[in-house]
């Protein structure tokens, strides 16, 4: 049997709870609600590919100028910012979701992989897609996941889940991964987790892994409390 | 593409080249950089040596490889793609990106041993291309896929062919791109049918 190969993702601690990483190639979803760390998830993956000699592409859907965004990325020790602009590309397609079709979006995406060709790839968020393609988007969310496979890159979407709302449901059936960020109201404050939810081809650990978010190492999955 | 890119493309020319005769190369390279040394080595010869030959996918639908040269501006007179992924791949949106009909279809990815035989025949759309007499080159993106459809007898099979093919053809170089680390017994196989290895990793290193 052919093994998969695998590429770190970046976290520490997640490795280990994976089989030493997201399979090369794959398409992956880290989901959850506002502020569990989502972007912080998509930098660190990026960060770490750099480190080993990759490129990393960073789509954002939101509209946000470069320099907010690497407001944000200062913060972080871990991140060396002269990654950013050579191995490390962003990219906003903001506008062209607000006003394009989704065939317009797939061909930008695709020429602008096909110019930098990356190893690694993010789009940050990919749900805030879904209200603007509406009956499209499972269409989109297929072309969409298709086409990054076929660049033979390991690509990580990021989902918002809304209160109420386990995962979001269209992305999760069409990826082969699923992260889960969360966070939990215990004791008087709030604790983020981190929970694999699936990972095909992997022998992955199951259940809620408490995590910090640190200036040094962005996201840590800590050792578990039992 | 940057200035260290391009130093690494004319690296692995200056590779192909010293390893003198024709004959078959094993470009080293770790899995996740094998799609882009397969552009390096196609920006080298289709570029900068203005070789012709023809371009097998066993890993990634031939598409792809054609819109990363269209994309990078590489005239594509002097590739032709005999795609083994394609239909397999399930996607419709691939078939838009065809932008010329230098392609042969092949199904029979399961049946590796085969292929060679595939290689010789001259297509019917291959004719105003030439046949393997007026080209210089057969580059396979990928061999470790062929494990997933293939067990290595048959593997070992083609591996004796291909070479063969190449050895009775004084002007045909044949180049085929895998990471040795992925699997220990395909890469001795490998090992035992190419003349040449080249490391790209060590070889971007000193670009
Ligand atoms: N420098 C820092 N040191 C420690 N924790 C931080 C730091 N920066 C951010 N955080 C924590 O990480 C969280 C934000 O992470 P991030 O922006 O990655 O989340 P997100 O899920 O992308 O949020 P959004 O829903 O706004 O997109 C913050 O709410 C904060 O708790
Ligand atoms: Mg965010």
């Amino acid at each position: 049997m052919a093994e998969l190969e695998r590429v770190s993702t970046g976290i520490k601690g997640l490795d280990d709870m994976v089989d030493g990483g997201f399979p090369f190639p794959s398409v992956s979803l880290v989901a959850g609600g506002a502020g569990t760390g989502k972007t912080t998830f998509g930098l660190s993956f990026l960060t770490e590919g750099a480190r080993q000699g990759e490129k990393g592409l960073f789509f954002t859907t939101l509209s946000e100028p470069t320099q907010w965004m690497l407001r944000y990325t200062n913060q972080f020790d871990f991140i060396d910012k002269d990654f950013f602009g050579d191995e490390i590309k962003y990219q906003d397609v903001g506008l062209l979701v607000q006003n394009e079709g989704y065939e317009e979006l797939l061909d930008f995406i695709d020429d602008k992989i096909a110019e930098v060709m990356p190893q690694r790839i993010v789009i940050d968020p990919i749900t805030v897609v879904g209200p603007f393609f509406k009956e499209e988007y499972r269409s989109f969310l297929f072309e969409l996941i298709n086409l990054l496979k076929n660049w033979q890159a390991v690509s990580v979407l990021t989902g918002e889940v809304s209160p109420g709302m386990a995962y979001p449901e269209e992305v999760t059936y069409a990826v082969d991964s699923v992260i889960l960020l969360s966070m939990l109201e215990e004791e008087g404050s709030r604790r983020k987790y981190l929970e694999v939810l699936k990972m095909r081809g992997t022998d992955h650990t199951t259940g809620k892994q408490p995590i910090s978010i640190t200036t040094e190492n962005g996201i840590v999955v800590l050792k578990s409390r039992f | 593409m940057d200035g260290e890119d391009l130093k690494l493309v004319k690296n692995i020319m200056e590779k192909v080249k010293k390893s003198g005769d024709p004959d078959t190369v094993l470009f080293d390279t770790p899995t996740t950089q094998i799609a882009k040394t397969n552009f390096f080595i196609l920006k080298g010869l289709l570029e900068l040596k203005g070789k012709k030959g023809y371009f097998v996918s066993l890993d990634r639908p031939h598409q792809n490889m054609s819109y990363l040269l269209q994309n990078h501006d590489i005239s594509q007179e002097n590739i032709w793609y005999i795609d083994a992924v394609s239909h397999m791949s399930g996607s419709k949106r691939i078939g838009k990106k065809n932008v010329e009909e230098n392609v042969d279809f092949v199904d029979n990815t399961f049946q590796i041993e085969e292929f060679v035989e595939f290689f010789k025949e001259k297509g019917v759309k291959r004719k105003n291309f030439g046949s393997l007499e007026d080209i210089d080159f057969i580059l396979i993106d990928n061999v470790f896929p062929i494990l997933n459809y293939n067990n290595i007898e048959k593997i070992q099979e083609f591996l004796s062919s291909f070479e063969e093919l190449i050895a009775s053809h004084e002007n045909l170089f044949g180049l085929i791109v895998m990471n040795s680390n992925s699997h220990d017994n395909l890469d001795r196989i490998i090992k035992r049918h190419v003349k040449t290895v080249i490391d790209v990793k060590k070889l971007k290193e000193d670009a």
